[in-house]
């Protein structure tokens, strides 16, 4: 089904953002509520009308609410909501409930709009009593029926969501551009620093805004978009990566618009100072020698001298400096500069630095032996944590990342490629959706389908296709972004 | 909101009239003139509150008439519909020409608008209204930043614009030679070259799984919604002018080090205008450490660290703290005062040109006292004589205030001020400062002899009991040439008794003639009635005061002249009683 709600005037501010989880919220207190109190008790009253109030908008507008959950992820009118630092608890109570009573969903019709607030208690307090019940979905639904709700339909777990309608090939044509004229900005601003001229960073400024946007609209277009490699010029393309997985994982945690925004500008910014070293060293094969080893560990102090020397506005520039300088700073002060300060790097510099090292693991350096793959160098920063990286944003961001990364290259045990094009949430989920790639006899791949490796095979109950190992796409030359959505 | 992406969709409202437009003309004459306010006084100025309140008014009645607000934004006109509601006057006082040149095609004031958002439009509005070269921003930047609930815009897609772009998907993710072959079905690699990208997928990302539990604690939760409440919150202006500082101290260019302090300045004015004072103390006493250390090894430095302490004692400076300081007036900001005293103490006392004024603002008493403090101490550093200039014609309200850091001044300045203060034009200054000689038991300048005969009685008397306070031949030789020659202006009775007290209380011997003959001359006239018994008493006084043996017999004689005036003039003086 397309939600007439998600097509119109898609709201792309954080509070526009925010209605599903005041919709799903006021839902869950009336539950939490009809559990504990009797019909007439203020409080289910009160948590009745606010769902009521709450909901009116959407029935008015769409004509019915659908509230779905999938996977972990909670669905609101065939959207993915974006789970942030804020809102997890909520959905995380509402798919356990949801679980108990073998629930995919419920969908509200234009007549719930209607409902006096005691029917609608009444209604919410079956869900309770189907708890304690052996078949809790099928009772309850029998005892909706009985009860005479015919507003409210309860869904299936396996039923599939009506994802709304994206215009995906417009947002990935948009993401692109977005991402080649971050990409040119970049480039232009760097040749200016390089060649010591005052340098406008205005367009940047605009690029990030737009992707920030991008963020509140689809999160996973813009994990697909960091899955972008640049051999040659890898300082931009690595910066921008950084940027936008650093805007996700602000976003996730709950920063404001406006701080997710100063984060990514820093994000283009952070790693400069690596301009001033020569190619020759940066792509050198082997060990660096002492005076090499000097200058590396000098460009995040670089950096922030060619920050200083940007056509910019004051608060950008310190933000940006600060990011610069502390991005080899461990969460436990170890790495460089050492300046004799105690305490741990700035919030910035703890996001820059798991997004640095995440994007530097996953991308091609002559002077490694290896290149991870997305799943593999999680796997390494979780050994860093405490040390190297701050473990409750290390934590944010593996979930956010999902246990095969979007974009990570599959072997299945179906002699078949695929690449991961939607990682479910936590890593203990390990059966994403993915994209079987199909060798197009020219050296290249061409895309089959989307197949989702949590399927089942009908009777034997075992998994259609199993994992037999990951690996990066990058080093076999693929672009993920190429192939994906 | 913010609608980028949606179409304007520019319809004429059914019945849309005369009034409509004459309304919407209305609200828009006032937004000019609220911005042209802006432009001219601070958003607190009772002008800037009375045009946006104006502005507000007329924006609520058309909003509740007519719905949302939508304007077709042109080079210099604002279309509603067809119709044309707004033309710009002229370049310098642009409204519909500051949008149109950063791209907005449409704006539209939402019902539900407040004065917090329109207040925040204006100031947008007026931060771009000159946009320098190669800004990092401009008025759609600003706008999506504020995020105004109750405006929506739409602006010029600025991608579209672009030329050829880089193709993201062309670009090589690994050298041609790194690359590595991936058939379908291939079997797995396991090879650990350069290239690889394959790893132990069973040893890490099995372990990954089943070794790591990436639920978030509460704790972790917890810390992790603080910080993000913090960071929003924040101000990493110590931080980062700590960083500041040592990237400084790496440069060796002059270019760099110039360019970096120059940001150092422009922080250490954003942190002014926040009240961060402990901050910029710290900042201040490095620098000058700084300084110290580069005259050898780097004169250039040191001269520009000077340079800069010279730029941030501007009067532009003192204006941002004198803002700052409006509100002190808490006994909690205590702390913040002594910090703000410490730094201004830290400065250079080429500050002290504008920093003096301050006192003649309307600030606490706490502030007051917190910049008497850095003023004494600038003072005592100042060799240019700041004081020296400002003060002798300065308001009178101003130099009161000062009048004990300059006594309090330890160097020779001090005196030397306080002494041409005595000249000051208002009369309250020079008595103050005449008390001030009093009181500290200073000596009156010769030069400043002629206040004997300033128009002020006070000022008089106090002149000549300074004067009088000590046995001098020069004032001695004023007075009695002022006395003889009746040089005074004042022929006051009061006046006279001082000045003649006053010689008793300076002179010598050498006084004696003269009030041995203004006792007795023409005593005469006292058996007529036309005696001057005053200048008798007044010379009787001054004898006694010489406390010379020769004075005290001419009173004496005196005393047993056979004129009654004389007689009585000496017995008063001599305690005789009659």
């Amino acid at each position: 089904m397309n939600s007439p709600l998600a097509n119109t005037n898609p709201e792309t501010s954080r509070q526009g953002s925010m209605l599903p989880f005041l919709v799903v919220g006021s839902l869950y207190r009336l539950l939490q509520a009809v559990r504990i109190h009797q019909n007439n008790n203020q409080l289910v009253l009160t948590g009745a009308m606010g769902f009521s109030r709450d909901v009116a908008p959407v029935l008015a507008e769409a004509g019915e609410v659908t509230i779905q959950m999938q996977r972990g992820q909670l669905f609101f009118q065939g959207n993915k909501v974006i789970s942030t630092a804020d809102t997890a608890h909520l959905i995380h109570n509402l798919q356990l409930l949801f679980e108990k009573l073998g629930l995919g969903g419920i969908r509200l019709l234009k007549d719930a709009a209607t409902v006096p607030t005691p029917d609608l208690a009444a209604a919410f307090r079956l869900f309770v009593w189907a708890l304690k019940r052996q078949d809790p979905f099928e009772e309850l639904t029998a005892k909706l029926v009985e009860a005479e709700v015919f507003w409210l339909e309860l869904l299936n777990p396996s039923e599939e969501i009506a994802l709304a309608a994206q215009p995906v090939e417009g947002k990935k044509d948009q993401a692109l551009k977005t991402y080649g004229v971050a990409l040119t900005s970049l480039q232009s601003i760097g040749r200016k620093v390089s060649a010591k001229k005052k340098s406008g960073v205005g367009k940047v400024i605009r690029v990030v805004q737009k992707i920030v946007d991008m963020i509140l609209e689809d999160e996973k277009i813009l994990l697909g978009l960091s899955t972008i490699r640049d051999y040659d010029d890898s300082i931009y393309t690595h910066s921008i990566n950084v940027s936008l997985l650093a805007m996700t994982l602000g976003y996730r945690i709950g920063l404001s618009r406006k701080v997710v925004h100063r984060l990514g500008v820093c994000g283009m910014f952070y790693d400069f100072g690596k301009l001033s070293i020569p190619k020759e060293v940066l792509h050198k094969h082997g060990k660096l020698d002492p005076d090499e080893i000097a200058m590396v560990h000098m460009h995040p102090h670089v950096g922030v001298r060619q920050i200083v020397q940007l056509n910019a506005a004051r608060e950008m520039k310190v933000y940006s400096l600060l990011s610069s300088f502390e991005h080899h700073l461990r969460y436990d002060r170890s790495g460089y500069p050492q300046t004799g300060s105690q305490g741990h790097p700035s919030m910035f510099g703890r996001i820059l630095a798991i997004a640095d090292v995440y994007v530097a693991l996953t991308s091609y350096r002559p002077y490694r032996a290896y290149t991870l793959s997305p799943d593999s160098a999680i796997g390494v920063m979780m050994e860093g944590v405490g040390q190297e990286f701050d473990p409750g944003l290390l934590k944010v961001f593996v979930n956010m990342m999902g246990a095969y990364p979007i974009g990570t290259l599959l072997q299945l045990d179906s002699n078949e490629l695929a690449l991961v094009v939607d990682s479910p949430s936590g890593i203990a989920s390990d059966r994403p959706r993915v994209l079987i790639l199909q060798a197009d006899g020219k050296g290249g791949f061409s895309k089959t389908k989307i197949v989702d490796l949590a399927e089942r095979h009908g009777e034997s109950g075992d998994f259609l296709r199993n994992i037999v190992s990951s690996m990066n796409a990058a080093v076999y030359g693929i672009q993920p972004m190429e192939f994906l959505f | 909101m913010n609608g980028q992406q949606t179409s304007p969709e520019i319809k004429t409202p059914p019945g849309r009239g005369q009034k409509q437009l004459v309304a919407v003309r209305q609200v828009l004459a006032a937004m000019a003139l609220a911005l042209k306010n802006f432009a001219l006084y601070p958003l607190s100025h009772s002008i800037c509150l009375q045009s946006i309140r104006t502005f507000d008014a007329r924006l609520q009645v058309y909003l509740q008439t007519y719905g949302d607000l939508r304007l077709v934004v042109g080079e210099r006109t604002f279309s509603l519909g067809e119709a044309e509601v707004h033309q710009d006057s002229d370049e310098k006082d642009q409204l519909a020409g500051l949008f149109y040149r950063d791209g907005i095609k449409w704006l539209e004031l939402q019902d539900g608008i407040d004065l917090a958002e329109i207040s925040k439009l204006l100031v947008i509005l007026k931060t771009n209204r000159v946009q320098p070269e190669e800004s990092s921003g401009d008025i759609v930047t600003a706008l999506w930043e504020a995020n105004l609930g109750h405006l929506d815009y739409e602006a010029v897609d600025f991608m579209a614009e672009e030329g050829e772009l880089v193709d993201p998907l062309k670009l090589k993710s690994v050298p041609a030679e790194a690359a590595l072959q991936l058939d379908s079905g291939a079997s797995s690699d396991t090879g650990a070259g350069a290239g690889s990208g394959m790893v132990d997928y069973e040893k890490i990302s099995v372990r990954l799984r089943r070794g790591y539990d990436l639920e978030l604690t509460a704790t972790e939760e917890e810390a992790l919604k603080g910080m993000v409440r913090e960071e929003e919150a924040k101000n990493i202006n110590q931080e980062a002018l700590e960083i500041l500082l040592i990237i400084l101290d790496e440069q060796e260019e002059k270019g760099d080090f110039r360019s970096i302090l120059a940001f150092i300045r422009e922080e250490f004015l954003f942190d002014l205008g926040a009240g961060e004072f402990r901050d910029m103390c710290n900042l201040i006493t490095r620098l000058r450490q700084d300084q110290i250390k580069y005259r050898q090894e780097r004169p250039w430095a040191a001269k520009l660290i000077g340079e800069f302490f010279q730029e941030i004692s501007t009067a532009a400076t003192v204006e941002i703290l004198a803002e700052v300081l409006v509100g002190y007036d808490d006994p909690l900001l205590d702390e913040a005062l002594a910090k703000m005293t410490r730094l201004l103490q830290l400065m250079s006392p080429a500050m002290l040109p504008s920093l003096v004024p301050l006192l003649t603002r309307d600030y606490s008493e706490m502030v007051e006292r917190a910049l008497l403090l850095a003023i004494k101490s600038l003072a005592e550093r100042d060799t240019s004589g700041a004081l020296a200039k400002l003060l002798p014609h300065g308001e009178a309200l101003l130099v009161l205030k000062l009048l004990p850091v300059v006594a309090a001044l330890k160097k020779e300045g001090g005196e030397d001020l306080l002494d041409t203060l005595v000249e000051h034009p208002d009369e309250r200054v020079r008595i103050r400062v005449l008390e001030k000689f009093v009181s500290l038991g200073r000596k009156i300048n010769g030069r400043h002899y002629r206040l004997v005969d300033d128009p002020n009685p006070t000022v008089r008397q106090l002149a000549l009991k300074l004067l009088g306070s000590e046995r001098s031949e020069f004032v001695e030789s004023f007075l009695l040439n002022y006395l003889e020659n009746q040089l005074y202006t004042i022929a006051d009775d009061n006046h006279l008794l001082a000045c003649y007290r006053a010689l008793g209380g300076c002179g010598s011997g050498r006084a004696i003639p003269f009030l041995q003959k203004t006792l007795t001359e023409g005593a005469w006239k006292g058996l007529l009635g036309m005696d001057k018994a005053v200048l008798r008493h007044a010379a009787a006084w001054a004898l006694s005061l010489l406390d010379n043996p020769t004075a005290k017999k001419v009173l004496r004689d005196g005393a047993a002249s056979k004129f009654g005036a004389v007689q009585e003039a000496c017995h008063i003086v001599l305690g005789i009683k009659p």
